[in-house]
């Protein structure tokens, strides 16, 4: 197997963008990482595409085989990948499995979607398809439910109060200001979200316990990342970004049906095939961007991908270790929370946002420290997680 | 639909408990199983009151949770009011209560114990 590098970057502002359609923004992205990668197009082999909804929300199906068209990337191999929210990554690992494996030199990984074509409950209802349809979807649980359920339970396990989630949730807002792709650009106080006549109006309950302040928005955007050998990065005079390692792991469809709800197994055992591949342990990290859908994930996540104890999250949230100034920041992008959450997008995005903090591009939310990062790209509820490690090596 | 859906099983092998049915057992493999009755009653593991309803749902908010039945399945459905708590009793229905598609949809309703 060979090491593999990510070569390029590069993403579009993500939010409700009215004037592009899936295409145009896939496209978008994709010209973004080529320009970054600074290579001929003729080179590119591969492309893989990371779209969950395309089918349902646009209704556009056979996304990869028109883009390839559309970028006059043609006869390069194209292939749709379909994970959910987990799209994203899994795309990745695809491309990186296949330049790893020697059979291609040079893939374009590019996911997006197109999710504000319809109303906020359809897309709400498209998120939703991926419960199970006799034992779950049927009921009306969307996302935010499976949440709320989770949420329950993981805060009275650990005594997480409100204002935690409110914690995550102001960092992140924060962290989004300094982010020009992101959804949000808002900066909010914890006087307007939690126990105060403002919160009533300005937060109020999505799915009990979670608030609209603790769900991420509904986005339309892509990002996309040009994959190669290890070897030839000095060929284009690029940083070494090398993909250290990657993991993925599932857990049962229903929530139902695991012995322990507020065990995210598939985070835990995602993380630490990554962290083995990669040769280093949790303590190694220095910067991650976690899938914080909803707020509690992203406590939830920190713990299972052991960054911390269990429990021990809400106390670095406190003392701020994980704002961008903090001794281990998390989301410094803003998260899925500010920079939104195109599904198909986010895993990739995550991956794009990393690879600018490790390079040291990453301007006014640049972290101190950048060698080793992860990415939790977390799918269905839990039942399908990708993460990643990222190196950078001189 | 309404009829696989309404069926929990038990594996013959291990005697692992599974709802809603599967090929084979998550614990040790086997593809045997035999079916299992619902009790009438249950407790609630967790909930969650749903404000902002997907499209599809004409309701104004919406109840719901995880069961854990007296014989030890474990399945989803509606819970008649958000005023319950974890570890509360329930009584189970299996009731229609919703339709999609012009099409009668059956499944569990919960309702506390008095």
């Amino acid at each position: 197997m060979r090491d593999v590098a990510i070569l390029g970057v590069g993403m579009t502002p993500f939010g409700r963008l009215d004037e592009n359609d899936l295409l145009d923004l896939l496209s978008s992205a994709s010209l973004r990482a080529m320009e970054d990668a600074g290579i001929g197009d003729t080179l590119i082999d591969a492309v893989y595409v990371a779209n969950m909804g395309g089918g349902i929300l646009n209704h556009q199906t056979g996304i990869a085989s028109a883009l390839v068209d559309n970028l006059a990337l043609l006869p390069a191999a194209a292939d749709l990948v379909e994970n959910g929210p987990a799209s994203g990554a899994s795309a990745v690992k695809n491309g990186v499995l296949a330049v790893a494996s020697g059979y291609y030199d040079f893939v374009l990984v590019v996911g997006g979607e197109k999710m504000r074509d319809v109303t906020g409950w359809r897309a709400t209802d498209f998120v939703a398809t991926l419960t199970h349809p006799y034992a779950e979807y049927i009921y009306g649980v969307s996302l935010p439910g499976m949440a709320g359920m989770f949420a329950k339970l993981y805060m009275d396990k650990y005594d997480i109060k409100p204002e935690h989630l409110a914690m995550v949730a102001m960092k992140n807002q924060e962290n989004g200001i300094l982010n020009p792709y992101a959804h949000i650009q808002m900066k909010i106080s914890m006087e307007g979200m939690i126990e105060t006549p403002d919160s009533i109006v300005n937060n109020s309950y999505v799915a009990k316990p979670l608030r609209l302040f603790d769900c991420c928005p509904v986005s339309d955007g892509a990002a996309a990342v040009i994959l190669c050998p290890a070897d030839r990065v000095k060929d284009f005079g690029k940083p070494l970004i090398k993909v250290a390692g990657f993991g993925q792991a599932t857990d049962t469809h229903t929530l139902a049906e695991r012995d322990d709800p507020t065990d995210l197994k598939a985070v835990t055992m995602a993380c630490n095939q990554a962290y083995k591949r990669a040769g280093i342990t949790a303590k190694d990290i220095q910067v991650a961007e976690l899938h914080d859908a909803f707020t509690i994930l992203e406590i939830a996540e920190s713990e299972h991908a052991g960054l911390f104890a269990k429990g021990e999250a809400k106390k670095a949230l406190e003392a701020g270790e994980t704002k961008i100034k903090g001794s281990l920041p998390i989301n410094p992008s803003g998260g899925l929370k500010a920079r939104g959450h195109p599904v198909g997008a986010t895993g990739v995005a995550q991956i794009v946002d990393l690879t600018w903090q490790l390079r040291g591009e990453a301007g006014p939310r640049q972290v101190e420290n950048h060698d080793v990062g992860l990415t939790v790209n977390f799918g269905g509820f839990g039942n399908n997680v990708v993460a990643f490690v990222l190196r950078r090596e001189s | 639909m309404n009829i696989k859906n309404k069926k929990a099983f038990k594996c013959k092998e291990c005697g692992r408990l599974t709802y809603p049915r599967r090929v084979r057992c998550l614990q040790c493999k086997s593809t045997e199983f035999e079916e299992v009755p619902f009790t009438d009653e249950g407790e609630i593991l967790t909930f969650s009151q749903l404000l902002q309803l997907p499209w599809g749902i004409d309701d104004r908010f919406l109840t719901f949770g995880i069961i854990r039945f007296d014989n030890g399945i474990k399945a989803m459905g509606r819970i008649t009011t958000p005023d319950v708590s974890v570890g509360d009793r329930v009584k189970a229905s299996w009731e229609n209560f919703r339709v999609m598609a012009g099409e009668d949809i059956f499944g569990w309703v919960f309702s506390p114990v008095k």
